[in-house]
């Protein structure tokens, strides 16, 4: 029973969810199952974070090596919540941390947003300026036919992507451009066509329960 | 010598890493003023763009800018933004501000406020020429309602005003009346677009993405998509266009990100030739891999 | 006076353009249509062929109107763009309609032109359009259903039976299909397919009959995977196993569980510790599932702990922050990143690397190949990481999946091949305007029946 009703009810869902793309009068059920989705995604968020404070609670209270990091982890989860949810719920008692709708300017939750969350995400991004250049550096070498066929392309694109390209040789821009739409998309189509193949398949493997490992393996 | 080169074939990733950070910081002290070319795709937007119809116009039809990018992909977004919006206010046109991704709509407002302010003094104003409607979520049903009518799903603005009292909603129901979705992206919204509102509703389309991302979306043009703005070289494009159009005094963020990638570009293609030169001369004495 | 009647004609002939040149030509060609895809049966479908003034300055679009009659009166009801040459009245009503659109130049009109006949909106039972698709759906099923029926064994006595009944309920379904518009649109041709449906099924029983086991090409990145757990319990190290940065609806997320049930398995036999952070909150559920019934089932349920399989954050970066985090402070010896990645594939990779982790991955974003080819040194490409589960499982059924899968991959690259030289041909060797028009059109007829 544990393991036969969640494939009863993938197989059923997958059924419906078929029909809605053949049948106009299940159009009214597709959008429902539209709108259950972040429901279900709303519960699990609990789940969540419950996950997430009893895993650095726990790091906290064993003193693991690092635990100020968790600490660090739980704080900033507090302050957030708080300072974007006390002045909703209690706006005269906490109106000094501001209204995000009326006046963005004065709110402390965008204050952080936008000077904490916003440079640190941008520097997360911005590290892979770096990591490019320490792969490329040490991955791309000329070792056979192919590899330097790749090494020959990777350069052409790269050249003829920023304007220095233009300025050296102007047709570089021009080869780019042919590089990108003709062998890449090729490539790309070649990728994709057994993307949506293994995909279908494997939706059908799912849907009739032959591939399980999801809800565990156990038979 | 041959010691040396192999030696610098294998040095520490520490001294790449500080080699692209001195290159990329260069420029913002020596602007290098590279000419950029526009290519197609960009162009085809820009197209789309400036073929609307000022406000004031009976016919003038909104677009629908979906501004779909959070913190980490703004360095590339943010620009294309600037520039789209600078082009809509310089010709008076209407646009409508969405966002599906819940961090991604502070920065869409943000910015959308502040190019507003730019162009106060030229008669732009909220609920005329420009609305925010926020962020709303799941995406793929908040599309199709779209193609029904834009007010299911948003009866008000952020500030609580109802569409119908803004003038510029007169006559604006759903993807009909909608000059061309914009769609600039950080993820695979553009996909999501495409299947619900192109698709389905035969919305026209056009989309902004990042760099990585461009080659992804490239076989949707131009049957799904009218075009295309392809990471911060689009943007960089795009501001180029505006100003050489005249709509726009200076260039922005994106023209100046194009010379720090020019030589980081430039840095990696050396990286690799050193790389290269170090292994095939050490493969020759025999002491390399 | 007769030498200068030229330029009189001249002069007139001017005239005569510049009038031409004010309104500009009408659309062509209108038609009107049920809209083949609505159940409230409100909607009609009107098209048209672009007028040639399309091209000029100061074209705008067609404004359409709605009549009764072929007469009028007329209701202008909208003004569209030039393209797509389309429109969607989604307020027909019930009633019979007309429908008369002209080109709007400079703010002048042409001439409105009218469909040729009237056209009832009617509610549709079955998406008109998608009746090409429930048989290729068909196809796709059948061949791939039979392989992992079939597979390992004997073709069993039901099997004949319910494979003929599998293709009835297909033919069941496209006689439900409203049959008139699909026979209107000209693609007639596909109706010829549904009484070949089951003598089809029956064509293809020979090609599951006699064969021994199945044999697949060695993926050395999964031939990998024990290699590199075994590897992590020499050091005494842990595994880090990264299920990708999407939702459950994702197959790219799925395939990754599926890695994950037999990976969490060989952990539990060796004794590694095996770390599982997450990014959605519903996949971390499951994962927690799933390695809990693995470590069960190798008989180690007591070396399972909540603290190893954890949720993270929803925010990409602030996740593999907190992932680099853990590679740089715990340094294990294997890394899997197998699922949906996206900006941070190489932020990840390129740190595991650093570390000096084996690392395998495998992905089906297209775009993050790259970064996970340089930096990891196995990585799945694409379908490999949905064939990946059958590799690790064992089970026959799941290898006759990949077999049916590649049935298909064959058969789509015959299609391509043939439509290719189809086009090509009579791209070629024949007048566009001529006779093989319907021959030429033929594929796209199939392909597109109802658009």
């Amino acid at each position: 029973m544990k393991r036969s009703l969640p494939l009863a009810i993938a197989l059923v869902m997958g059924l419906l969810m078929i029909g809605t793309y053949y049948f106009p009068w299940m159009d009214g059920f597709y959008r429902l199952v539209l709108l259950w989705s972040p429901v279900i995604a709303g519960f699990a968020f609990f789940l969540g974070i419950l996950s997430f404070l009893m895993h650095h609670i726990f790091k906290v209270r064993r003193k693991v090596p690092g635990w100020g990091y968790n600490l660090t982890a739980i704080l900033s989860f507090a302050v957030m919540l708080l300072v974007g949810l006390l002045p909703e719920i209690y706006p005269r008692l906490f109106g000094f941390l501001g209204d995000q709708q009326a006046d963005p300017d004065a709110s402390v939750f965008k204050w952080l947003f936008g000077n904490v969350l916003v440079p640190m995400e941008a520097t997360m991004f911005a590290l892979l300026a770096f990591y490019i250049a320490s792969a490329s550096f040490r991955a791309f070498r000329a070792r056979n036919l192919e590899a330097t066929l790749l090494l020959a392309a990777a350069i052409l694109i790269m050249i003829g992507r920023v304007p220095l390209g233009e300025w050296i040789f102007p047709p570089f821009t021009d080869i780019q451009q042919w590089i990108m739409e003709f062998p890449n998309t090729a490539a790309k189509r070649a990728i994709m066509i057994g993307v949506g193949l293994g995909m279908a398949a494997t939706a059908l493997k799912l849907m009739l329960g032959i591939e399980r490992a999801w809800i565990g393996r156990g038979d | 010598m041959r010691d040396f080169f192999i030696k610098l074939s294998q040095m520490d990733r520490r001294w790449v890493f500080l080699g692209v950070l001195v290159l990329t910081v260069f420029p913002f002290f020596v602007p290098m003023n590279l000419p950029i070319v526009t290519t197609r795709y960009t162009q085809l937007v820009y197209d789309e763009i400036d073929s609307i119809k000022p406000a004031s116009d009976p016919d003038s039809k909104p677009i629908l800018l979906s501004m779909d990018y959070d913190p980490g992909t703004l360095a590339e977004l943010g620009p294309m933004a600037k520039a789209i919006l600078r082009h809509i206010f310089a010709r008076k046109g209407k646009v409508i501000v969405i966002s599906f991704m819940p961090t991604g709509s502070a920065l869409a407002e943000e910015t959308l406020r502040s190019v507003a302010r730019e162009f106060e003094d030229q008669g732009i104003k909220e609920g005329e020429n420009f609305a925010f409607l926020g962020f709303t979520t799941p995406a793929a049903a908040v599309i199709q309602s779209i193609g029904r009518d834009i007010r299911d799903n948003y009866p008000t603005d952020t500030r609580k005003v109802p569409l119908d009292d803004m003038p510029m909603f007169r006559n604006v129901h759903n993807y009909q009346d909608i000059h061309i979705v914009l769609d600039l992206a950080g993820n695979n919204y553009p996909v999501t677009w495409i299947s619900n509102a192109v698709e389905r509703h035969k919305a026209r389309f056009a989309m902004g993405v990042t760099n990585v991302m461009a080659a992804d979306f490239t076989p949707y043009i131009p049957q799904q998509s009218h075009g295309m703005i392809g990471g911060l070289r689009g943007a960089a494009e795009y501001e180029a266009m505006i100003v050489a159009q005249g709509y726009y005094p200076k260039v922005g963020d994106a023209v100046r990100g194009m010379d720090s990638q020019s030589i980081i570009h430039v840095f990696i293609i050396g990286l690799i030739f050193l790389g290269n030169l170090g292994y095939f001369l050490g493969r020759k004495t025999g002491g390399g891999r | 006076m007769s030498r200068y009647l030229p330029a009189l004609f001249l002069v007139l002939l001017l005239a005569g353009s510049a009038t031409a040149q004010g309104a500009p030509a009408p659309p062509q060609e209108v038609t009107v249509e049920d809209y083949g895809y609505d159940w409230g049966g409100t909607t009609l479908q009107v098209e048209w062929r672009g007028s040639p003034a399309e091209q000029e300055e100061g074209f705008t679009g067609y404004r359409i109107y709605r009549g009764d009659t072929a007469e009028g009166p007329w209701e202008a009801i909208a003004d569209v763009a030039p393209k797509p040459a389309l429109f969607l009245d989604t307020e027909a009503g019930t009633e019979a309609r007309f429908y008369r659109i002209s080109a709007l130049l400079n703010g002048q009109e042409s001439d409105g032109i009218v469909t040729s006949g009237s056209a009832l909106a009617t509610p549709n039972r079955f998406k008109t359009g998608r009746f090409n698709s429930v048989i290729f759906v068909f196809l796709f099923t059948s061949l791939i259903l039979g392989w992992i029926w079939t597979a390992g064994r004997k073709i069993p006595g039901g099997f004949l039976l319910g494979y003929i009944g599998y293709g009835a309920v297909f033919t069941g379904v496209l006689l439900f299909t409203d049959l008139t518009p699909i026979w209107d649109s000209g693609a007639s041709v596909l109706l010829a397919f549904i009484p070949l449906l089951i003598p089809f099924i029956a064509l293809l029983i020979p090609l599951f009959k006699s064969r021994g086991d199945i044999y697949v090409r060695p993926i050395p990145a999964i031939q990998a995977v024990e290699e590199a757990i075994g590897r992590a319990t020499e050091m005494g190290k842990p595994i880090l196993f990264v299920p990708g940065i999407s939702t459950i609806e994702d197959v790219a997320t799925l395939a990754a569980l599926n890695i994950l049930s037999p990976v969490a398995e060989k952990a539990a036999q060796y004794d590694s510790k095996l770390i599982v952070p997450n990014y959605d909150p519903i996949v971390f559920t499951v994962t927690q599932e799933v390695v809990k019934e693995a470590y069960l089932k190798a008989g180690r349920p007591d070396a399972y702990s909540d603290d190893n399989v954890f949720y993270l954050s929803a925010r990409q970066f602030a996740y593999a922050a907190a992932v680099n985090g853990m590679m740089v402070r715990e340094k294990p010896a294997t890394n899997f990143f197998l699922g949906m990645f996206y900006a941070e594939s190489l932020l990840l990779a390129e740190t595991g690397n650093m570390t000096g982790a084996i690392q395998i991955a495998g992905t089906d974003a297209v775009t993050q190949l790259p970064f996970f080819i340089v930096a990891c040194d196995y990585t799945l490409i694409g379908e490999e990481l949905y064939a990946a589960g059958a590799y690790m499982g064992g089970d026959p059924k799941l290898t006759g999946g990949l077999k049916g899968q590649d049935w298909n991959k064959a058969l789509g690259i015959i299609c391509i091949l043939v439509l290719t030289g189809w086009f090509v041909f009579y791209g070629v060797f024949t007048d566009p305007a001529g006779w093989s028009n319907w021959i030429r059109e033929l594929p796209s007829t199939l392909f597109e029946v109802g658009k």
